[in-house]
């Protein structure tokens, strides 16, 4: 179809507005209004024409459970949001790029690319969502050796290792920790399991704590993590959490 | 959190009283998402359920859409329209996308379908707060019953050309004919 004709690009708009555009129909012309701002442009026209009409509605009152599944919402995504802030915004191609400005560029692209493919897979997060490196851990010697990385409205954080680097050895496990702003004791965001990359479900509790932290460690453990709730091995890796 | 006070007109804050708790909403300010609910939550519900036509999916599609208010604030443009407009186009897409996979078999409309025959609010409830709340009637009122009803049905219930021309028993061709007069005489109108 020809969508440059203006009339029926405008009656298009109007029945995407009025909702008699549906289906497959509809999701086409929201595709297309992605990248063609002038149709995005006459589908908020319409909208703007038509919508006052809720306004003529009695309103109703809703029952109070409405509100309260909001806030119970709300309360788990508000962190997310803070959190978004500080991320380097955007697609993959963007993650790329900020992953460029650190060293091994290579090596860490194709970890994040490896992390993309598995968190998207995973999770299929909205267009706009995507993962974005948040910290790069260093190793004494200043050799990137993981990346840590999380998508908006995410309480997950992507831990890959970008460096050649060996593993715990045996009876020895890597532990992850959030280092909190202002030199708090570190909190534990758990073992990692598999050096190529791991995934972490964090609390809300810790999800917030990243927004704002100094930064993020791992450090060598006895065989399953500490028992202490701190570290009691080497800090073998570690950065800072970027924020924009 | 006590349970919203159903705003009584007066009480209802000017549109651009209720535009700015939205790019309050958008720094993140809590109180002022507690104050948009309270205020915009029982104009969009009447909506809902009128398109849904089924309290408990009207009551799920409000919850969704004012989580996604909470996030999606910082797109809202108070150059483009109302925040009620804006908050109402987004509460219809979800309702759109469920009507198309859902569309219920036996609705309120089949079973109280004189209540559905005009949707047109009796001019008592045309509570309209405004200026292009007050327009959007002005021009209604210019048309004839049929495009008008048509619109207002396809607008209020959510409802396809098909759809409507089966439940107002009036051939499809001409239920298609009025709509498409009818919005291209209610642009004119509106964009005079």
């Amino acid at each position: 179809m020809n969508y440059d004709r203006p009339e029926l690009r405008d009656r298009l708009a109007a029945a995407y507005a009025l909702g008699t555009l549906r289906g497959a129909a509809r999701r086409r012309l929201e595709r297309l209004m992605s990248s063609d701002a002038t149709l995005a442009a006459a589908v908020e026209d319409w909208q703007r024409r038509l919508n006052p009409l809720v306004e003529a509605l009695p309103p109703v009152d809703p029952p109070a459970r409405v509100w309260a599944a909001i806030e119970r919402e709300i309360a788990a995504t508000t962190l997310t949001e803070q959190t978004v802030t500080r991320l380097p915004a955007g697609d993959a191609s963007i993650a790329l790029r900020t992953i460029a400005l650190w060293r091994n560029f290579a090596i860490a692209a194709t970890a994040i690319a490896a992390a993309l493919a598995i968190y998207i897979a995973v999770e299929r997060p909205e267009p706009g969502d995507a993962i974005a490196p948040i910290a790069v851990l260093n190793d004494d010697a200043g050799h990137a050796a993981f990346v840590a990385s999380t998508a908006r409205l995410s309480t997950r954080l992507v831990i890959a290792r970008v460096g050649a680097g060996t593993g715990a050895g045996p009876q020895r496990s890597y532990q992850l920790w959030l280092l909190p702003h202002g030199g708090a004791r570190p909190r534990s965001l758990g073992v990692i399991p598999d050096l190529r990359q791991t995934v972490f479900e964090l609390s809300v509790e810790n999800a917030k704590g990243l927004v704002d932290a100094d930064g993020i460690a791992i450090s060598l453990e006895p065989a399953g993590g500490s028992t202490t709730g701190l570290p009691t091995g080497p800090i073998l890796f570690k950065g800072p959490v970027t924020s924009d | 959190m006590t349970e919203p006070n159903q705003p009584s007109i007066a009480a209802f804050p000017s549109p651009d009283g209720l535009s700015r708790l939205l790019l309050q909403v958008a720094a993140g300010d809590r109180r002022a998402f507690t104050a948009t609910y309270q205020e915009a939550a029982p104009q969009l519900f009447a909506l809902a359920l009128r398109m849904m036509k089924q309290r408990d999916l009207a009551e799920e599609v409000l919850q969704e859409v004012f989580v996604s208010i909470w996030v999606k604030a910082g797109r809202f443009d108070p150059g483009k329209g109302s925040a009620l407009a804006w908050m109402a186009a987004i509460l219809r897409n979800r309702c759109l996308d469920r009507l198309r996979t859902r569309r219920p078999e036996s609705s309120i409309a089949d079973e109280d379908a004189a209540e559905w025959t005009d949707p047109a609010p009796g001019p008592l409830d045309r509570a309209l707060r405004s200026a292009e709340g007050r327009a959007i009637w002005r021009c209604l009122d210019r048309l004839e019953p049929g495009p008008r009803n048509a619109i207002l049905r396809v607008y209020y219930e959510g409802l396809t050309h098909a759809e409507l021309a089966d439940r107002a028993t009036i051939p499809l061709g001409t239920i298609k004919s009025w709509i498409r007069r009818g919005l291209t005489r209610l642009k004119s109108c509106l964009d005079e």
